[in-house]
């Protein structure tokens, strides 16, 4: 048993041994839990993928004469950022098209600029242009502002994500006779491929698959700075079925992260479009996982093999909000480039990057290796499966008499 | 030698109207499968082909082309994915037909292997940060 401070006084000393995720695998094979357990001090995760529940909030500063956006308009290079905040703060989303955008009108659309775009621009210190409008006040009388302005220009700017670091995701299929343009990437119909989306042995929930170092205020890598986890994210869902290892076979916990976006490096943050389906963002995240005790090992040290994600038709199942799964395939069989479904074999995609995981991984180890970074105590734990929290369907009502 | 090569074609407008690639495969035994075409009446055509055939008979065949004022190119020239844009993510593995994409298994790297390609266009449709570009 160790506790994090004592983790920490090593890497204030520069001694605490501190390896990735994948090289953790690898040191629980050989040595076994107990004695990785006691060798290895921290374990560093990293995922990279796109993550449509991800925003910022800016801060301006207040223009002379002052306007207050507050209950106008405001528009980021077009893209409309939500104005229903104080005077000089608005906020944007990844998904955030213009309204010209044409949609799917010319389906499947191309959905070529939108939030995440924006937000990769700004990290990568460009020029944005601010349009807002509003209807004047004595305290506020300017009506109208267009400006460009950079991150440094500006106060405040946050990353600010009320869902990432999804633990565990579906592996989507089609079995339609059509193309399907999804979330999920592009579906080939008749089973033509099949997309998921995980870091497998890097990804930081599913190497703490029951939260048990990762809580509220946990220090993290967030896109190339530091972050915080600063609640569970929306459709947080622990109490889903697991494994006897305790990981989850279906989608099962999430997290809310928040940092400055001025410290971000638009290598770790990335715009991106679906064809047919919108705009969003791609995260990168690292989560460091002190190695306090062997069970912390002991889940480092699941193989693929034992971590399975379920296949989901995107024909009907999801979008008719249906709970079929076609079949659970292991984690071994994803990242091997094929799945089996039926007597049909499959070839895989990924949306998630490997390369750019341990890239994560790495560099979070070398933070914390060269002692820039210190580990944190969780100041509360997110719900556990014994919540029995399950993420629920919304019921259309009619308005009660 | 049978070989196959792929090629795009741009039709001057003059020729847009006529049947060049018919006349061309009955003067030479040529195969041809059309894999993409653009082609509109007072505009410039254009043709992502590949000829298949005895080596010789297909060079002979393809400066036949050009010396109908027909533009020749060959395609893997056009096709291009920029690292600096790619996030290595593998989207593109599980959509290509023909294999040509596949991870490097030590770096995890996405390579891309020109001469598999088809020009099926379905990479470019699916890669999220727009890495691949098919220029003619």
């Amino acid at each position: 048993m160790k506790t994090i401070e004592e983790i920490n006084e090593k890497i204030k000393k520069g001694q605490a041994v501190v390896v990735t995720a994948e090289e953790m695998l690898e040191i629980v094979r050989k040595k076994g839990e107990s004695k990785a357990a006691k060798e290895v001090d921290v374990v560093t995760t990293g995922t990279f993928g796109p993550m449509c529940s991800s925003s910022i909030y800016l801060s301006f500063g207040h223009p002379a004469p002052r306007i207050k956006i507050g209950g106008g308009t405001c528009f980021l290079n077009g893209v409309p950022a939500y104005a229903g905040l104080a005077a000089v703060d608005v906020y944007l989303g990844a998904t955030a098209v213009p309204p010209n955008d044409p949609g799917n009108l010319h389906y499947p659309g191309k959905f070529s600029y939108g939030g995440g775009f924006v937000i990769e621009e700004l990290v990568n210190g460009k020029q944005v242009l601010l349009e807002a409008t509003s209807y004047g006040t004595d305290c506020y009388p300017r009506k109208q502002l267009k400006s460009y302005f950079s991150l440094k220009d500006i106060n405040e700017a946050v990353l600010f994500n009320p869902r990432n670091c999804y633990q565990n995701y579906n592996v989507a299929v089609n079995a339609s006779d059509r193309m399907l343009y999804t979330y999920m990437g592009i579906l080939k119909p008749n089973f033509g491929n099949a997309n998921f989306c995980s870091a497998g042995i890097l990804s930081p929930l599913l190497r703490d698959p029951e939260y048990y170092t990762t809580g509220i205020g946990t220090r993290i890598f967030l896109c190339g700075g530091i972050g915080y986890v600063i609640w569970h994210g929306t459709q947080h869902s622990p109490g889903v079925e697991r494994t006897p290892e305790g990981v989850p076979k279906r989608p099962a916990g999430t997290l809310a992260v928040i940092g400055d976006l001025k410290q971000m490096n638009g290598d770790f943050i990335r715009g991106a479009s679906f064809v047919g389906y919108g705009v969003t963002l791609v995260v990168g995240i690292g989560i460091p996982i002190p190695v306090i005790d062997e069970k912390v090992a002991a889940w480092c040290g699941v193989p693929l093999e034992k971590m399975c994600a379920p296949v989901v038709d995107y024909s009907s199942s999801y979008p008719e909000r249906k709970p079929e799964v076609l079949a659970e395939v292991s984690y071994a069989e994803l990242f091997s480039g094929t799945i089996k479904l039926g007597n049909k074999t499959i070839s895989v995609g990924s949306l998630s990057s490997f390369l750019m995981a341990r890239k994560i991984a790495e560099t979070l180890k070398k933070w914390i290796s060269e002692g820039k970074f210190e580990l944190t105590e969780p100041v509360a734990k997110l719900p556990g499966r014994e919540t029995g929290i399950r993420t629920k369907g919304f019921e259309i009502k009619e308005k009660k008499q | 030698m049978i070989i196959s090569e792929r090629v795009v074609l741009k039709f001057p407008k003059e020729l847009v109207d006529k049947p060049t690639i018919s006349a061309l495969v009955r003067k030479y035994d040529i195969e041809f499968n059309i894999l993409q075409a653009q082609v509109l009446p007072q505009k410039e055509g254009l043709m992502v082909v590949v000829f298949t055939g005895e080596e010789k008979i297909v060079k002979q065949a393809l400066n036949d082309l050009k010396n109908q004022n027909v533009g020749l190119q060959r395609l893997k020239q056009d096709i291009t994915k920029d690292d600096k844009i790619c996030t290595h993510c593998g989207v593109c593995i599980g959509l290509c037909p023909t294999n040509a994409f596949y991870y490097d298994q030590s770096t995890k790297k996405v390579i891309f292997d020109y001469e598999k390609c088809i020009t099926c266009m379905l990479c470019v449709k699916g890669c999220m940060v727009r890495a691949i570009k098919i220029k003619f």
